[in-house]
């Protein structure tokens, strides 16, 4: 009996001390984290495009999967926020899963980076 | 009857069985044109492992299924690369597409600058333009800067001459290529690794150790071949001028032309022209000779699309240089005054041809032939001794391949026909010789998934030497994706020639005394030796970028060995048959990273082991050191500014035995350790690079460059004791310019 009320005050403790830091963890986010995004386009052009646009201050590493449509970008998120990262894609004229690119970047793309018009990854 | 359908039956299942586990495609490029054309020995690999394929000669592979990627990868030099998703396993057409046409100017590396082709079993560095750009000076002796296997070194101080050195053994133990014909050998050894600008180079394939026996016996401590710029792809138009504060200057220029649909020529024109004498250490000497150069070379390309390529080209060299004592006149007799001066005079010339043919209805089977005619002449003065040599050779390989049931199974055979005539004469002496060699050779190779296997043979017939029997074996065996295991062992052999290859040793007082008793070239057996591989590559990611470990163990031994002997005594160059063991063990280590974005690093170190049985006994061969460190830094800005820096620790030397000579006239016993490091700026804009660089930034000298150079005359000079930079710290300056193909 005194045991358990002995685990339910720790567990208590533990509680406020997390509900307590919560805030702090919320205002200091992580040194480095890895995000995910969509990017849709289809060839190695676009590949040097979108890595591109992502060397800036505040990324470490970004790379981006044709077959998958898949940009890995490992980045500071105190210097960067993933929003602007996708802001940057799409600023090249990309498309990503939160932000369109503008139709007047996206025209001045060579033919074969025009992804919404033709999907040709490959040639096989 | 019932037997015979289910062996048949089962015959035909183990076939199919293996169609599905075998991918097979075409690697094609567009021309010029528009027409779409083959791409020869691009490299097909599932991504992210080590196990892949080349195209053959019609850009055909074959590779077996890898069970854990379904992306393949396929690149080529100066080819964007492309990864495809293979879901079904049909035959699969890939069109690369050429960098330098992409309008947008992103140069950015797919590749690295040097990497090591992953799926040759046969290890072979392939040094990119991107590489050769890192040290802009200024032929393919000065290539080598970045690269740690190669050590390079002047042969004296006074002719400017440079010689590479690999496992520990001088350059000409290196079989020398140029597009697979024999360049930079026999008499233009050494020397003529200034015949080949910089500037033309487009890549170049670097094995260390034995190669592949269809390009002759030739290959002891490794293969070099250099390709030049093509006459169908890369830029159309390409200008390149150099200068450095020592008075050298330098032009060259590369143009292409495609003439029709199938015709397509180049030319390539270099000049160079050292006109300031400088002499920085006050010995009396020149550090550089004065002198000029002229180099032309004209190819021609005729591919009909339908299985006939023929190539081919002439090239012509005019090369002068003064060197020697400040004092020297060259207008005056030579044996009349009393100053000591050099000349080196060369004029050569070359014309080649190439002719292939695929078999139609046979994409795997192809026939090739080559052939090449060069004249050379050699007329050059060391003091009062005169030095002439001619040397005439024609070369011929006929190469024949195809496949043995499926692609795992390749060979290629064919005949090989060299015929050369040597004539020397150095002082009063006289050397001719002719020399000729039919050969025949076959080499298998075999592609599994984790092993591949190259095994060659050939027999060649040497009119002074007799029966030549090579046998090579080249193994690579995948541990894991990124783990590869590669073996070699074979044989080589070659005929040296003493003159041209130790050109630096007969700018002394030194007798040189052949000490030959045969019948075959300057009366001396024919060098043969054994060499042992063994070499690992290990992939692994550092900062999430793709970073590599290459250790490599290599051991050269010796039956016999035409022995140059600088220590019998310092008034005396000798030259002899071996008499007992000679060995060279090599190992080194070498890590590739990316620490940053544009951030490369690359550190190295080696040890070398290189001893011989001189007549006074079994020592270490001289002037090899046996420590190096290695470092290249090399980081590019968001803005297209380039910053490299390498530096390198030499090691201790051996030097030559001085020991008997009069004090004052000594050499120490060894040479001190001493860091050498260079560095370059490059500024790149749409169509210029802007660069700015520094050899010998820490201006570490050789002190005691020439042993008594205020008397040439004397008994005890001798430039040819150079362990250590002959020139001081030395800035340079320099463009490019290119016209990207399809812009003009």
């Amino acid at each position: 009996m005194k045991k358990s009320i002995a685990i339910k005050s720790l567990l208590a403790t533990f509680f406020i001390l997390f509900l307590a830091a919560a805030p702090v963890l919320a205002q200091k986010p992580p040194k480095k984290a890895e995000a995910k995004i969509q990017v849709s386009g289809n060839c190695g052009m676009c590949e040097k495009r979108i890595n591109a646009a992502l060397d800036v201050p505040g990324v470490i590493f970004s790379s981006w999967d044709r077959v998958s449509k898949t940009a890995t970008v490992v980045y500071k998120p105190r210097k960067i926020s993933e929003q602007k990262l996708h802001e940057l894609i799409a600023g090249v004229g990309h498309d990503t899963n939160k932000v369109k690119a503008d139709t007047t970047v996206y025209s001045k793309l060579p033919g074969c980076c025009l992804y919404r018009e033709n999907d040709n990854t490959h040639w096989d | 009857m019932r037997i015979f359908l289910l062996a048949t039956g089962l015959f035909l299942a183990s076939q199919y069985v293996a169609a599905q586990d075998t991918l097979r495609g075409f690697v094609l490029e567009e021309t010029g044109t528009g027409r779409l054309q083959p791409l020869v020995a691009a490299n097909v690999v599932w991504l992210s492992t080590t196990v892949g394929t080349t195209t053959d000669v019609k850009g055909y592979f074959a590779i077996p299924a890898h069970p854990k990627t379904r992306q393949l990868q396929i690149s080529y030099i100066g080819k964007k690369a492309d990864t495809l998703q293979i879901e079904r396993f049909t035959e699969v057409k890939v069109i690369l597409k050429s960098q330098s046409k992409l309008q947008t100017v992103e140069i950015e590396a797919d590749r690295a600058a040097t990497y090591v082709s992953s799926l040759n079993p046969i290890k072979t560095q392939v040094m990119t333009e991107q590489e050769l750009f890192k040290a802009a000076c200024c032929n393919l002796s000065e290539s080598f800067e970045t690269n740690p296997a190669v050590d390079v070194s002047y042969t004296d101080a006074v002719s400017g001459v440079k010689q590479l050195q690999l496992l520990g053994l001088s350059g000409s133990y290196i079989q020398m290529q140029r597009e697979n014909l024999p360049d930079v050998r026999a008499l233009s050894a050494n020397y003529g690794l200034t015949f080949i600008p910089g500037s033309w180079i487009d890549n170049i394939q670097l094995t260390r150790g034995i190669g592949s026996v269809v390009n002759g016996f030739e290959s002891i401590s490794g293969q070099m071949n250099v390709e030049l710029k093509k006459t169908d792809s890369g830029d159309s138009v390409f200008v390149n001028g150099y200068q450095n504060q020592m008075g050298r200057s330098e032009i060259n220029w590369y143009s292409r032309h495609q003439l029709n649909g199938s015709l397509s020529t180049a030319v390539l024109l270099h000049g160079n022209r050292q006109g300031m004498l400088n002499d920085v250490n006050n010995d009396g000497f020149l550090d550089i000779p004065t002198g000029n150069q002229i180099n032309f070379h004209n190819r021609w390309k005729y591919d009909n699309g339908q299985g006939w390529i023929v190539q081919g080209g002439w090239a012509l060299v005019r090369d002068r240089r003064l060197g020697g004592q400040n004092s020297f006149d060259p207008a005056i007799d030579r044996q009349q005054q009393g100053a000591y001066g050099t000349g080196f005079n060369v004029d050569r010339m070359e014309v080649y041809g190439k002719v292939g043919y695929v078999f139609p209805q046979r994409r795997y089977r192809s026939l090739g032939y080559m052939t090449q005619y060069v004249n050379h002449r050699t007329d050059a003065f060391f003091g009062r001794a005169d030095y002439s040599g001619r040397q005439g050779s024609l070369y011929q390989n006929l190469i024949f391949q195809d496949i043995i049931g499926n692609t795992n199974h390749k060979y290629r055979a064919g005949f090989s026909l060299m015929t050369e005539s040597y004539g020397e004469t150095y002082k009063q002496f006289l050397f001719n010789r002719r020399e000729v060699i039919p050969g025949a050779f076959y080499e298998y190779t075999y592609t599994g998934l984790r092993l591949q296997l190259v095994g060659g043979l050939r027999m060649d017939h040497h009119n002074l030497y007799g029966w030549l029997f090579t046998p090579r074996l080249h193994a690579k065996y995948d541990v894991t994706d990124q783990t590869a295991l590669r073996l070699a062992a074979g044989r080589g052999y070659r005929v040296a020639n003493v003159f041209a290859e130790n050109m630096g040793g007969l700018i002394s007082s030194r007798q040189v005394a052949i000490l030959g008793n045969g019948a075959g070239a300057y009366g001396l057996e024919m060098e043969k030796a054994w060499n042992f591989g063994l070499s690992l590559t290990q992939a692994f990611k550092f900062r999430y970028r793709d970073a590599s470990l290459n250790v490599d163990l290599h051991h050269t031994r010796f039956d016999q060995q035409v022995v140059v002997d600088y220590d019998y005594s310092p008034k005396q160059l000798l030259f002899y048959n071996l008499q007992g063991a000679s060995y060279s063990t090599s190992f080194q280590t070498e890590v590739d990273l990316k620490p940053a974005r544009r951030f490369d690093v690359r550190l190295a170190y080696r040890w070398l082991d290189v001893k011989t049985q001189y007549q006074t006994g079994f020592f270490t061969r001289p002037l090899v050191a046996r420590h190096r460190v290695f470092m290249n830094l090399a980081y590019e800005t968001r803005s297209k500014w380039m910053f490299d820096y390498t530096v390198s620790r030499i090691g201790t030397k051996r030097l030559p035995v001085t020991a008997s000579n009069p004090e004052g006239f000594r050499f120490p016993e060894q040479s001190p350790a001493y860091w050498i490091m260079n560095g370059q700026v490059t500024k790149r804009f749409k169509r210029w690079d802007v660069y700015i660089g520094v050899e010998n930034l820490a201006d570490f000298r050789q002190t005691q460059l020439i042993n008594a150079a205020e008397q040439p005359f004397s008994p005890f000079f001798d430039a040819s004791m150079i362990w250590g930079p002959a020139i001081e710290r030395m800035v340079y300056v320099g463009f490019r310019y290119r016209i990207p193909s399809g812009t003009d």
